[in-house]
């Protein structure tokens, strides 16, 4: 094996970086498996109309490109987040209702909810590829931090971090410190960790099943959303299968920390971006995806309740 | 007599919570074994230790002088052990018949290539099954039903089919939870007509029943369980003197010995 | 409509009854006129097509367009046979059946006399003798899966089938002997040399491919009915039902799904096979993880655990949208593009099935009713509680 040692400092903080971002998304899949037990395949495009949101709503309708910067760089960031978070939140939310809620009614077999929301995520997808929506090719993202040499960075570890990648570290610390207050000390979220713990009591309790569902949808889709703008601020672009191997990486992150576990899914997503980029020292770039796709399988035959186990309070 | 399923010293622990605490009994041969005990004793992990559903996290059992602990459930089977359920675990979208040919089937051989290829022995096997599923059918008075969904019979010849296909399976010993749960007077006769038959042709039965009548009416002997452990073991009309057990189905007094159903004429509302 | 397979379904009936009255040998007749009869109108399609005759004309698939769309179709309908064991009959979610597929093609293209200088092959043996190997290679790899995967609940099993299919392609693309991204072309095509007959199946003999194609499928849909109808049969059906109780009835749960899978990725070891060699070239890139997801669509469209719903889903998933296409002139409708829009389009259609008529359109007769309600053993919100 042909190791280049000094890459490390580089894959380090990238690799946190990448994995916080992972965190974002893990937290819906996370999150929705806690109250449903079931992972929702349909989480990746609701992470992917984010992005898509932003392009469109900032992008072409409004026409607003940076750079900008003072007063006005913050409250395009807030805006750019906000827009995000929101739309996949309603994105979520209608997800529910359509592909989940009837055959919740019904008291669906398993196979029934897995396969309705591949079809749902199938055909989101498959929708943004349409040239009416994105088309086939990446599509450049609204700019608003100013860049080049000109630009803000800071150098941690050798490193140059711009400032997207800051944003994105701040955002995912915030995101998770905020929820984590939600699930432990709210009402809300006592309700959705007794859902999650033990279905048939929570209902007795007097808990509005429904509700807290929607609820659980609606966060779990608003951080999506909000990864999905920061992907096209970090990455420049959005394209129409943005979702895709973000959903099987926040998934397997997700199974890695401890499914149904919010701190566990915030690990379980640093450590696999760490090990993704940390791996590139050692193997070439292109089996890197592999080993996302082959530590899942693995993780669920050695250690299949996570890092951190099963309960969504950690 | 030689014991037949001896359970010795089972231990099951769920993490800090020990659902079983050294239980010993031993039910020999063509009797009835009933176990009883107030809800949550341990009934039903008893069960779930010897068929293989979990393993005893300590003790033994053994069926027949080898040793069961730990086999999976199928294997269990194949030792001549077989169950029902307390919550009816049937395959409601198939026929009756064709659940209790999944019974019947156990004890078949065909292989994938005898299917694939039709071989003597799969047509052999198959018409014989059927034969044999439809007599079992008769045996539990539910050969009118065979064509029906299991979902659509009716909760009392949804116990009584669950108990053909249990049979279907040529048990040695069988295990009974619960079958007269949610039966009215009328079932209930009926059913312990059942398991007396059953006993006659030779099988062994464990029976997990809350109704007192029920119980003692059949069992030759009983096990009580509570909090997991063996409280008290041996003739029914001994156990149900046994100030350990009144105590712990009501606590201790007359309402308790009427609880565990002395008053034979009490009906069925005893036991709970 | 259920009126109609109502009636369906006692014509049916009758006819078994009748046919189960008759002795043995009359019976197994009976059979073998029964696929006789199928062989030769399937082989009368294609003939039909090229003369451009109705009803093949009045949707546009003639001539060489239409074969093109024929064996396609008998390739998917291959797949989805398959797909319908694991899905259907077993009812395990597996999203990446394709990856048997591949195995399949890139057994053949390493093992005949590939490439243009014949450089990408383990040994060089002639295109038929490859076949059983395809097959073998397909059903190690289900086995090889299976094993220690089937033990995993339903969801988890997905993405880890779904993580295989891209396993197997990006290993693909990665390793030497496959020659990477590149793609293995120049794959010979199978040669029949008989005394009194001679044929070289190229790109150019039409519809002789769809010839092989249909042995495949009978097999394939004999070997189906055959397990279903057994003891093997009622085992799967009593797993997807309530995989505890069947446990405690003695089925060996984990030996019968992995056995599903092996037996579900045999017919695409022989799709394998016939798409390499007619197609002569492939790449990764020709088995995008789209296709395991398509194969899927097409099989819960068409109806699980059925044969007609297998045939049904591959012409929907496949010769529908080409029809469409066809009459469309290959301009958008409404603002899809017929290709990459029919997947949006399988998509919700996923979802209403599931909603309105959760077996697919041609389900077989158990599994209607099945998959509407799920009773204790399926149920998500509502745990059975086993203690007493």
């Amino acid at each position: 094996m042909d190791c280049n040692f000094g890459l490390v400092g580089t894959q380090l903080v990238t690799g946190i970086i990448l994995g916080l971002l992972y965190a974002l998304v893990a937290l819906g899949y996370t999150m929705v498996y806690g109250v449903l037990k079931l992972i929702n395949f349909a989480h990746d495009a609701v992470f992917a109309l984010g992005g898509i949101a932003v392009f469109f709503v900032i992008g072409e309708w409004l026409g607003l490109n940076g750079p900008f910067s003072g007063i006005q760089l913050m409250f395009m960031v807030l805006f750019v987040l906000l827009v995000g978070g929101l739309v996949s939140a309603g994105g979520a939310v209608l997800l529910e209702r359509v592909a989940y809620r009837p055959l919740r009614k019904r008291n669906a077999a398993r196979l029934s909810y897995l396969i309705s929301a591949i079809g749902a995520s199938f055909f989101a997808t498959y929708l943004f590829q349409q040239n009416f929506m994105l088309g086939p090719a990446k599509r450049g993202f609204p700019t608003l931090f100013a860049s080049g040499e000109e630009g803000f960075s800071v150098q941690i570890l050798g490193t140059r971090v711009i400032p997207t990648g800051i944003l994105l570290v701040v955002v995912a610390i915030l995101c998770f410190v905020i929820l984590d207050r939600v699930i432990n000390k709210t009402n809300t979220g006592r309700s959705i960790r007794a859902l999650s713990e033990d279905p048939v009591a929570a209902q007795l309790m007097g808990i509005n099943v429904d509700r807290v569902i929607v609820t659980t949808f609606l966060i779990g889709g608003f951080f999506g959303g909000v990864a999905g703008a920061l992907y096209g601020l970090r990455f420049d672009n959005v394209v129409w299968n943005m979702g895709f191997i973000m959903g099987i990486k926040a998934f397997t992150s997700a199974v890695l920390g401890g499914i149904g576990n919010i701190r566990g899914a915030f690990l379980g997503a640093v450590l696999l971006g760490l090990l993704e980029n940390m791996s590139t020292i050692c193997i070439s770039a292109e089996w890197k995806n592999v080993l996302a796709f082959a530590l899942l399988p693995l993780v669920l035959i050695f250690r299949p309740t996570g890092i951190m186990g099963e309960r969504i309070g950690g | 007599m030689a014991a037949f399923l001896t359970v010795k010293d089972v231990t099951m622990e769920f993490g800090g919570l020990k659902a079983l605490s050294r239980v010993n009994f031993e039910i020999n041969k063509g009797e009835i074994f009933g176990l009883i005990g107030p809800n949550g004793a341990g009934k039903t992990t008893m069960f779930n230790c010897v068929t293989g559903v979990y393993t005893p996290t300590g003790g033994q059992v053994s069926f027949d002088g080898q040793s069961i602990t730990g086999k999976r459930p199928d294997q269990i089977v194949d030792v001549g052990i077989c169950r029902t359920f307390q919550q009816i675990r049937l395959f409601p979208n198939m026929t009756a018949l064709e659940n209790v040919f999944i019974g019947v089937d156990a004890r078949h051989q065909t292989s994938v290539f005898g299917a694939l290829f039709r071989s003597g022995r799969h047509r052999r096997e198959e018409t014989e099954g059927e034969e044999q599923a439809l007599n079992l059918l008769e045996y539990c008075g539910l050969r009118k039903y065979a064509n029906d969904l299991a979902k659509n019979l009716s909760y009392g010849d949804q116990r009584r089919l669950e108990i053909a296909r249990a049979m279907g399976t040529k048990p040695s010993l069988l295990l009974l939870d619960e079958p007269a749960a949610g039966m009215n007077p009328v079932e209930k006769n009926g059913l312990r007509d059942l398991v007396r038959k059953i006993r006659d042709e030779g099988i062994t039965v464990l029976l997990i029943e809350h109704d007192m009548k029920v119980v003692m009416g059949l069992s030759d002997r009983v096990a009580v369980l509570d909090h997991g452990e063996l409280i008290a073991y041996g003739q029914p009309e001994d156990v149900q003197k046994d100030p350990k057990v009144i105590e712990a189905y009501l606590g201790s007094g007359a309402g308790g010995q009427a609880a565990v159903g002395e008053d034979d004429r009490g009906g069925d509302q005893v036991g709970r | 409509m259920a009126v109609v397979q109502e009636q369906f379904d006692r014509v049916r009936g009758s006819y078994r009854d009748w046919e189960a009255g008759l002795g043995g040998p009359a019976r197994i007749g009976l059979k073998i006129a029964r696929y006789a009869l199928a062989a030769f109108l399937m082989a009368m399609i294609p003939v039909l097509m090229e003369r451009g005759y109705p009803p093949f004309s009045w949707v546009r698939l003639e001539g060489f367009f239409g074969t093109e769309v024929l064996f396609n179709t008998g390739l998917w309908i291959l797949l989805a046979l398959g797909l319908s064991v694991v899905v259907g009959l077993a009812g395990l979610l597996d999203l990446g059946y394709v990856a048997f597929f591949m195995l399949g093609a890139y057994t053949v293209a390493l093992m005949t006399d590939s490439g243009n200088v014949g450089q990408f092959h383990l040994v060089e043996w002639p295109t038929w003798a490859a076949l059983p190997f395809c097959i073998l290679v397909a059903m190690f790899a289900g086995f090889t899966l299976g094993v220690p995967t089937l033990r995993l609940r339903g969801d988890y099993l997905a993405i880890v089938t779904l993580g295989f299919h891209e396993i197997v392609r990006q290993t693909a693309n990665n390793l030497t002997i496959t020659n990477g991204s590149r793609g293995i072309p120049g794959i010979p095509s199978p040669v029949i040399d008989l005394p009194f007959l001679h044929l070289e199946f190229g790109l150019e003999t039409r519809y002789y491919w769809w010839f092989l194609l249909i042995p495949a499928i009978l097999l394939a849909v004999l070997m189906i009915r055959h397990l279903d109808n057994s003891r093997v049969g009622r085992y799967w059906a009593a797993i997807r039902e309530d995989e505890v109780a069947a446990a405690a009835m003695g089925v060996p749960v984990t030996k019968m799904k992995v056995l599903a899978f092996v037996i579900g990725a045999s017919t695409s070891g022989v799709a394998g096979w016939i798409y390499a060699t007619k197609i002569s070239f492939i790449a990764p890139n020709s088995f995008p993880l789209l296709q395991s997801i398509l194969v899927l669509c097409a099989v819960v469209i068409g109806g699980l655990g059925s044969i007609s719903g297998a045939v049904l889903g591959a012409a929907i998933v496949i010769a529908l949208p080409e029809i469409i296409r066809e009459f469309s002139g290959a301009e958008p409708v409404l603002g899809f593009d017929v290709l990459t829009g029919r997947i949006a389009i399988f998509g919700l259609l996923l979802i209403v099935v599931m909603i309105y008529r959760p077996g697919g359109l041609l389900a077989a007769r158990r599994r209607r009713t099945e998959l509407q309600e799920a009773g204790a053993a399926g149920a998500v919100i509502h745990e059975e509680v086993v203690e007493s």
